[in-house]
């Protein structure tokens, strides 16, 4: 337990000084295993050597750069601004009804994009121009795109859940089906948050344009092929058509074709997609490399049964070990990035996860808790100082300041805690798709 | 002399570029198809989960090097803010980083020369179509390698000046 102590102080050192987190994660597990390992650094390297290869070279990983190419290919197709002309059309005339349209797109989007950040940024080129039109607070709306855009890595496809599922060797196209009513409720949570600052601060947010039912049908025509796509996709995954690896080409292929339909692709952004998937893919898997070593650390410490023994000293019940855990996770993830936060911590928390009493079923356990881990990641792309998403906006509105973005947030924020409670203390509704489609 | 290298190893990157570019095309292209030819013509494609592990392994390795060039690597930073106010102590922090970063690669290239040379030893072979496996991880290595090559040249050119650019778009 003690190795690990050290081990995990080393990697903060390390990490925290600027050096590549993978590779940090790596250096430490293989320092960490070879110091546990009665062959030294033999048994490291071999162990080291197998870990990166099983990772990089298994066909069942070939589903993240596939959903990630996807992502990259459906943003390029400038869908974004149909999404959120669609969500105007049918809220837009409510109170709030251009943030409330904001949610919705951002919801839309991440159902295809699998990413925050680029539903972010995205949205923040297409409704923040549209809100200031219509005398909407810069805080509020600037606020709205961030938080929106956090949806994007719960309603799947999502690349934090498919690390997850990587990382915890848990069943991918279950953590799709799971992560897809919290999606829903949490940008019900957003629509409500709305309600609430529109009825405490009604000139925030003023009423947009009133459009006809004809009207607003006819929008539909705009994103057809899209929520075809997504149909298509979780639909096979769901329903055991396809496996999430299948689910991933299809949708990546399906999206290039829209993209073309849509006259959005040329062979230059052609090129520059495929090359931008396979950066962020060696990005993520050179992490992964170092996760899965870190792994074996903990494993051959034994830590996952001395933590485990550690809290059973301390009397805590199942339930209060998630409270500290999540508390944990709500801390850290106000300083280290929602990313890093999950490659740093699977490796140490699921097995903890795993070996509690948790009244779920001893299979969907690490389901439930995946879902969990990702609405705390979620909650970390917005909580300062480190939060992706609002430096992102800043990056976009240089006139609106980092505190006026946060205070924009706020509402939000609370509205992404009360749901991650309601998650927390009702399983039920996580695992609830999961069940019904077992 | 300098400037020919960064010429010549900028070049070799965009090579590789582009291969990992065609590798994840090829594995979208591969996926796509195979799915169309098992429930449109009831035909599956054989031995597509050995092309898919190898062509997500070029995918990964060849782009790989790219990131390290680019210094994209995710990275956490939580301790450079004092670093700023000291711009020597802050150079030789990133120099130190590069040159970790080189020998981690290094060693990574040694890992996967390790597997290679157990691979042949034990003459492992992929799943269906029971290819050799020892010369797509030797190819690997080889990437691994050069992609530590190019980043020390890269680093030798920065002498510790090189920015990195944290953080990832999930």
């Amino acid at each position: 337990m003690i190795d690990l102590a050290i081990g995990i102080v080393a990697l903060l050192l390390l990490a925290g000084v600027g050096f590549p987190l993978g590779f940090s994660l790596l250096t430490v597990g293989v320092a960490g295993f070879a110091l546990n390992h009665p062959r030294g650094l033999d048994a490291a390297a071999t162990v080291a050597g197998q870990q990166i290869l099983e990772l990089a070279a298994n066909f069942q990983f070939a589903v993240l750069p596939l959903f990630m190419l996807m992502g990259v290919f459906v943003t390029k197709s400038g869908i974004a601004d149909n999404m959120y002309d669609v969500a105007s059309k049918w809220l837009g005339q409510l109170r709030g009804g251009l943030a409330l349209s904001t949610v919705a797109a951002c919801g839309g989007m991440a159902a295809i994009s699998g990413s925050s950040m680029a539903t972010a940024a995205t949205m923040t080129k297409v409704a923040v121009p549209a809100m200031r039109r219509y005398n909407y607070d810069d805080a509020f709306s600037a606020g709205t795109v961030a938080a929106g855009g956090t949806i994007g890595i719960l309603i799947p496809p999502s690349g934090a859940l498919i690390i997850y599922g990587l990382l915890s060797e848990t069943d991918i196209a279950k953590l799709f089906m799971a992560g897809l009513v919290p999606g829903v409720i949490s940008v019900l949570f957003y629509i409500v948050a709305i309600q609430v600052v529109c009825i405490i601060k009604p000139e925030w947010a003023p009423r947009g344009d009133r459009t006809t039912f004809l009207q607003k049908l006819i929008s539909l025509k705009d994103i057809w092929s899209i929520a075809a796509l997504f149909l298509l996709i979780m639909g096979g995954i769901f329903m055991g058509v396809f496996t999430a690896s299948e689910g991933g080409g299809v949708g990546a292929g399906g999206a290039l074709l829209i993209a073309i339909m849509r006259r959005r692709m040329n062979l230059n952004i052609f090129v520059e997609s495929l090359a931008e998937a396979a950066k962020l893919t060696a990005t993520v898997f050179s992490v992964g490399f170092g996760a899965l070593m870190l792994n074996q650390f903990v494993n051959i410490a034994g830590a996952p049964q001395e933590i485990l023994i550690f809290i059973d000293q301390l009397g805590f019940s199942p339930w209060g070990v998630v409270a500290v855990i999540l508390v944990c996770f709500v801390i850290l993830g106000t300083i280290i990035d929602g990313p890093a936060m999950i490659f740093l911590t699977v490796p140490i928390f699921v097995p903890v996860i795993d070996g509690l009493a948790l009244p779920i079923e001893p299979d969907l356990k690490l389901i439930w808790w995946g879902i969990i881990m990702v609405v705390t990641v979620e909650i970390s792309f917005i909580t300062p100082p480190i939060g992706m998403n609002v430096f992102v906006i800043k990056s976009m509105l240089p006139d609106v300041s980092l505190g006026q973005i946060y205070r924009g947030i706020i509402a939000f924020f609370i509205a992404d805690l009360a749901r991650l409670a309601l998650f927390v203390c009702f399983p039920g509704i996580v695992l609830w798709l999961v069940r019904a489609l077992a | 002399m300098t400037e020919s290298f960064t010429k010549w190893s900028t070049r070799f990157s965009l090579v590789l570029r582009y291969i990992a570019a065609a590798g994840i095309f090829a594995l979208m292209a591969l996926v796509f198809v195979s799915v169309f030819f098992r429930y449109v013509l009831n035909s599956p494609i054989l031995a597509t989960e050995d092309m898919m592990a190898i062509l997500l392994g070029i995918t990964i390795f060849t782009a790989v090097p790219n990131v390290t060039l680019t210094r994209s690597h995710i990275s956490v930073e939580l301790f450079v803010a004092p670093f700023r106010h000291f711009p020597a102590l802050d150079r030789a922090r990133r120099a130190l980083i590069d040159l970790g970063v080189i020998c981690v690669t290094f060693f990574m290239g040694y890992l996967m020369y390790l597997q290679a040379t157990r691979q042949f030893d034990r003459e492992t072979e992929s799943f269906v179509m029971e290819w050799d496996l020892w010369p797509v991880t030797t190819a690997f290595a080889v990437l691994i390698v050069i992609g530590g090559g190019l980043f020390a040249l890269r680093a030798f050119k920065d002498r510790g000046d090189g920015e990195t650019k944290a953080g990832i778009d999930l």
